[in-house]
């Protein structure tokens, strides 16, 4: 039996896009890669092929597993697909843009998992280059981030045991999703001996979108909202949810919501609903919140509160029927969906 | 320009620089060009970057000639500090250039010293400057006997940190470096690891002040252990170096090297300890 499956979702981007994460797969020391299996899963309707790409990189290649899922799917599906196909005693995703973040990444997981745990994370190194840093390249410590799937590794049996999947009806934030029922099982996360993902800021993501590339009038106050409404679907989901999480969720929930308090002040109306969502549901959390999120000044929590005692009523049927945010079943697992085998 | 990362090679045995290029290509949220540069010297041509699309848009290789020598190099890099890598060396994080200069930014100390993950046969006694970030100006007015280079021997960095008496001198945990495995270099590294066993005496004693004696007792053992069986002519060198070693440190005095206890954890052969206080009593002897 394998010790560990990275999980590697993949929609036909560019090589030299994804060349950095093979290589530093590839890098790796004091790894016995017997131990692994990687699973490429690619859900595009018309697949590239890869066998030539995989080949550069010989240490890695006899243990990378490649899958074409047969129906176009969302992301949400296509790591169910990777996780479907993993037959690793645990589970790790990898995303195709990122990389591992030193050389000895996965020696210290593997070295980790001797401890026999459920749930394992680390910190997630976020590599961008915004004009928030005066558009030069910048690596951010996501500590706080316990909300990444990123950096994180699960015993599949539990994944199993307790039924969590991934939201096929997702197309975006099937991550968080994912985590948060995770999250909700109860079991702690053991810190990994090392940080071992970077994780790149991209703009032509789907998360990464900016405001002139989607729909939406608020994308950091959207991004709030959705971590926060899983979280709550979660919540309902297992009627136990990790206190550490939520204050988590709303630091990153405050942070955004901080960098956009100006465009807030013009009274965005899905803001104020998002304010109300953080209010009625989070409310017993904000404080700690905001304690955890303690980069901010006394200017921004006053207006931050201010906001949020500013609407205390909201319909949330309405909000989740106007952006079409899928209410979530419990645990629901995917329809199968069959999977084709590339040796 | 804040770092200058210059790979030296100058043997021009391409065949281990592969991983260590590798390891430079992959580095993330660096601005190469603007913060820092890469600068490769080479013995007589320049290292075919084809397979390193990055590192091919960004290195500076140039190669030694009679205006350009080895020793006068830090003048050719443009960094306010460098940091060296030999062909099997590299860096373990993909972040390590980036970590360096918000380092530098936040604490400009003249040296700075990082832990690097040796893969050698000879793990930790392994010589090379691999893992220090050198403030340039510092180096250049410190003593000439320590810069510039005054021969090709890479070892001349470590000894930089022997004999210079590093005041402002930051050691950190990260592990930012890698050192590889150079088989065909082993007696190279061997003769010189017997260095650098006494260098990171030193190193640790900055944080072990009160273990000092005991802890480079048990390095010079480990440098005479690690040596003992080699040919004469080799071991002739290295009793050499170990000899100027111990008596350039600059706070050690004869009379404290001969109150060394030798107390070697682990080691239950009397007779290995009894023949490394002879030649310890040797070399004091020497010292006088």
């Amino acid at each position: 039996m394998k010790k560990l499956s990275i999980i590697i979702p993949y929609h036909n981007e560019d090589e030299s896009l994804i060349t950095p994460l093979y290589r530093s797969l590839e890098e790796q020391v004091l790894v016995d890669w017997n131990e692994v299996e990687i699973i490429v899963s690619n859900n595009c309707e018309e697949p590239k092929k890869l066998t030539k790409f995989f080949k550069q990189f010989p240490k890695i290649y006899p243990h990378i597993k490649y899958i074409e899922c047969a129906e176009k799917s969302g992301m949400g599906q296509n790591r169910q697909n990777g996780l479907n196909c993993a037959t690793g005693k645990y589970v790790m995703f990898c995303d195709s843009d990122d990389s591992l973040l030193t050389l000895t990444s996965i020696g210290s997981v593997l070295y980790a998992l001797n401890e026999d745990r459920e749930w394992y994370s680390s910190s997630v190194m976020r590599i961008e280059k915004t004009s928030l840093y005066q558009n030069k390249s910048a690596v951010v410590d996501m500590t706080a981030g316990t909300y990444l799937l990123h950096g994180k590794v699960f015993k599949l049996d539990e994944i199993k045991k307790i039924g969590i999947s991934f939201n096929n009806n997702l197309f975006a934030y099937e991550d968080f999703y994912f985590l948060f029922l995770v999250s909700s099982a109860g079991y702690p996360f053991v810190r990994l001996p090392e940080d071992i993902y970077a994780w790149k800021n991209r703009t032509s993501s789907v998360s990464g979108m900016n405001g002139a590339g989607n729909n939406y009038s608020n994308k950091y106050v959207v991004d709030s909202f959705i971590y926060l409404y899983y979280g709550v679907q979660a919540l309902e989901a297992s009627n136990e949810l990790s206190p550490e999480l939520m204050r988590s969720a709303v630091s990153v929930a405050l942070t955004n919501i901080n960098r956009e308090r100006y465009r807030l002040s013009n009274s965005d109306s899905i803001a104020d609903e998002v304010a109300a969502l953080i209010y009625n549901d989070f409310g017993r959390y904000v404080k700690e919140g905001i304690e955890v999120a303690n980069q901010f000044d006394d200017a921004s929590i006053s207006y931050f509160m201010s906001w949020v005692e500013s609407i205390k009523s909201l319909d949330v049927e309405t909000f989740r029927h106007k952006y079409k945010i899928p209410k979530a079943t419990k645990y629901i697992y995917p329809e199968s969906v069959e999977v084709k085998y590339i040796e | 320009m804040l770092l200058s990362v210059i790979l030296l090679n100058i043997k021009d045995s391409h065949s281990y620089a592969k991983e260590s290029l590798y390891t430079i290509e992959q580095q993330l949220a660096v601005d190469w060009g603007i913060d820092v540069e890469l600068l490769i010297v080479n013995k007589s041509k320049p290292l075919n970057l084809d397979n390193f699309p990055i590192l091919k848009s960004v290195a500076n290789q140039i190669t030694l000639s009679e205006s350009v020598e080895l020793k006068n190099i830090i003048d050719e890099c443009k960094g306010d500090y460098f940091t060296l890598l030999g062909l099997n060396e590299g860096f373990m994080s993909m972040i390590a250039v980036n970590t360096i200069c918000k380092n530098i930014i936040d604490s400009p100390v003249d040296c700075a010293d990082y832990q690097t993950l040796y893969l050698t046969e000879q793990n930790e006694c392994y010589s090379s400057p691999v893992g220090f970030v050198i403030n340039k100006e510092w180096a250049k007015n410190t003593s000439p006997a320590i810069c510039p280079f005054p021969t090709d021997d890479l070892m001349y960095w470590t000894r930089l940190c022997l004999q210079s008496n590093v005041e402002n001198i930051m050691s950190y945990d990260n592990t930012l470096f890698i050192a590889y495995d150079s088989s065909t270099e082993t007696e190279v590294s061997t003769t010189e690891s017997v260095m650098l066993c006494v260098a990171s005496s030193i190193r640790r004693s900055k944080k072990l002040a009160e273990t000092y004696y005991n802890e480079l007792a048990k390095t010079c053992y480990d440098a005479w252990y690690l040596t003992k069986d080699m040919p004469i002519k080799d071991s002739a060198r290295i009793r050499i170096k170990l000899s100027a070693a111990l008596k350039s440190l600059p706070d050690i005095s004869v009379m404290n090297l001969s109150n060394m206890q030798v107390d070697i954890p682990g080691n239950e052969n009397d007779g290995d300890i009894k023949e490394f206080q002879a030649y310890m009593n040797k070399i004091m002897e020497g010292l006088k």
